[in-house]
């Protein structure tokens, strides 16, 4: 009998990068018309979903790929254009949490499920900082990356 | 396999107090998962790599956040290296300041397992702000391997 586990890993790994796409982007992954932060965010991720149990040595779950589906699905809905790459680290309960530290702004969330979101965020600059869980209204989580994507900008053009 | 954690930790409700006899200049180890790159950002705002704040959150069971104490290392002549005994590969090691985690509101206690004896927990609600806080508040002891500038 033929091995099929090469195959099955493969039809995996495949599907770990057909995360979704919104209908405006339809087109074949790596196309260039994908921003930056889109492509390297599933990269990112399709790494982050071969993490083992215990990944951290303090006893880690791996990642969840609905919370990653969710997750991708989410900020794709919220990213405005120009979006700065995000880091995308795993969390201890085996979920993703989206990262920006940049134009004196900290911004954080994790994706707890499809409807919910806690975020973290620091603008050193505007003296403002908050943290706060998100449902189906994204918002306001929405407005602070445009913020950010504004601020990290203009910091290029400026130098 | 060690998950850094004593059994006690997992039972539910275990009461811990803040212990004095831990100076606020105790160094408080956590390892960091950095090869490949898993908790490790790159922050521009300080122009370094550093932990993420979710290197700096309680396990995954609700138990609090382990560390390694260094003045029990140093009472035991080990190096603060030796934190990383049986995870050289993949890891490096992050250190914070006790007085770091009373400012954000956390306690500080000993608690030795087996495996380490200079086994700790940093206890207290730990909202994204205070994870974050103690990401920045820490230096290298161990330092990961990579580039200059993040990408």
């Amino acid at each position: 009998m033929a091995d099929t586990s090469a195959i099955a890993s493969m039809e995996d790994r495949e599907y770990r990068y057909r995360l979704p796409v919104s209908s405006d982007k339809e087109s074949t992954f790596g196309d260039p018309y994908f921003p930056a932060w889109w492509t390297q965010s599933l990269q990112r991720i399709g790494l982050l979903l071969d993490l083992e149990e215990n990944w951290d040595s303090y006893g880690a779950r791996p990642i969840d790929r609905r919370v990653a589906y969710n997750a991708v699905q989410i900020l794709q809905e919220i990213a405005p254009a120009g979006l700065p790459v995000p880091a995308i680290v795993p969390t201890a309960n085996g979920r993703l949490q989206f990262e920006w530290h940049a134009g004196g702004i900290d911004l954080e969330f994790e994706v707890l499920s499809a409807v919910r979101i806690l975020a973290s965020y620091e603008d050193a600059e505007q003296g403002v900082e908050w943290e706060k869980e998100f449902d189906y209204d994204l918002k306001d989580l929405g407005e602070v990356l445009r913020i950010l994507t504004h601020r990290v900008h203009g910091a290029v053009q400026a130098a | 396999m060690s998950t850094g954690r004593s059994k006690l930790h997992d039972m539910a409700f275990v009461a811990y107090r803040d212990d004095e006899t831990i100076a606020g200049d105790t160094l408080l180890l956590r390892r960091v998962p950095t090869n490949p790159a898993i908790n490790v950002v790159w922050d521009d705002n300080l122009r370094c790599w550093r932990p993420s704040s979710a290197s700096f959150e309680d396990h995954e069971n609700g138990s609090p956040m382990s560390v390694v104490l260094s003045d029990t290392l140093e009472q035991l002549g080990r190096p603060m290296e030796s934190a990383l005994s049986g995870y050289e590969t993949g890891f490096s090691l992050a250190a914070f300041p006790a007085s770091l985690a009373r400012a954000n509101g956390q306690g500080v206690a000993r608690d030795p397992i087996p495996e380490e004896p200079a086994h700790g927990v940093v206890f207290g609600k730990k909202t994204k702000a205070i994870s974050r806080r103690l990401a920045k508040g820490s230096r290298w002891i161990v330092p990961p391997d990579l580039p200059d500038r993040g990408i």
